[in-house]
């Protein structure tokens, strides 16, 4: 089930981004801290291998510009680690690096092999 | 060149909610501080942002807000204050006189 966060990001104040939380009250802190999963890991290992520690395609502050352009129901709805990888996807498409069809037609390959092969 | 500000300094970040890729919280805009320190100069992370060089660089502050003026409900003690970096194109020098609390800490 999705959390429902839409208190946390919806513009209560007129021009308030929402990704820009300061001050609002965000409720109970989660503080059960839990193992992160391999592809999360992956998540990471890729941002660094394209940002400033790798192939510096893309720099910290494009990764944050386009969590700002995914809009607040995108925003809400993926947890950070997705956040990191749509984000990329983004700048990857927005610069030429990657073909957006070829990347929808891997990723229905890779689905169809998992579903077949169970990996 | 605009006339660095140094601290002590009381300024006002700018009132305005630009579209794209900005790095002054909002909860700050239009708010009295006063300058704390010279941070140096960085890339500007507004032109980052977007795939340029970010030249050229933009001077960066800390801020201090007193929190009773960043928030209409705060109930903390009067002195307490909150730091804020924030770049120099966002700055104005405040035309008020008053002192702010912070300065004084």
């Amino acid at each position: 089930m999705e959390p429902d966060n839409s208190h946390l990001t919806s513009a209560k104040e007129p021009g308030r981004g929402y990704h820009d939380l300061g001050g609002l009250d965000g409720g109970p802190i989660e503080t059960h801290v839990t193992q992160a999963k391999p592809w999360e890991k992956l998540a990471v290992v890729v941002g660094n291998a394209l940002g400033a520690k790798g192939a510096k395609l893309v720099c910290t502050d494009e990764v944050r510009r386009t969590r700002e352009e995914m809009g607040a129901d995108l925003y809400n709805r993926l947890g950070y680690f997705e956040k990191g990888i749509e984000s990329l996807r983004r700048l990857m498409v927005e610069k030429g690096l990657i073909d957006p069809q070829e990347l929808e037609r891997r990723m229905a390959e890779t689905a169809e092999r998992i579903a077949k092969e169970g990996r | 060149m605009t006339e660095p500000f140094a601290p002590g300094d009381v300024v006002r970040v700018a009132a305005v909610n630009p579209p794209g890729h900005r790095r002054t919280p909002f909860y700050i805009r239009g708010k009295q501080g006063v300058i704390e320190r010279v941070c140096g100069e960085f890339s500007n992370p507004e032109e980052l942002g977007y795939g340029f060089d970010g030249l050229p660089k933009k001077r960066l502050y800390r801020v201090r807000f007193r929190q009773k003026d960043l928030w209409a409900d705060y109930d903390g003690a009067a002195g307490d204050t909150v730091d804020v970096d924030v770049y120099e194109h966002w700055l104005s020098r405040s035309t008020s006189t008053a002192r702010s609390e912070a300065r004084r800490r």
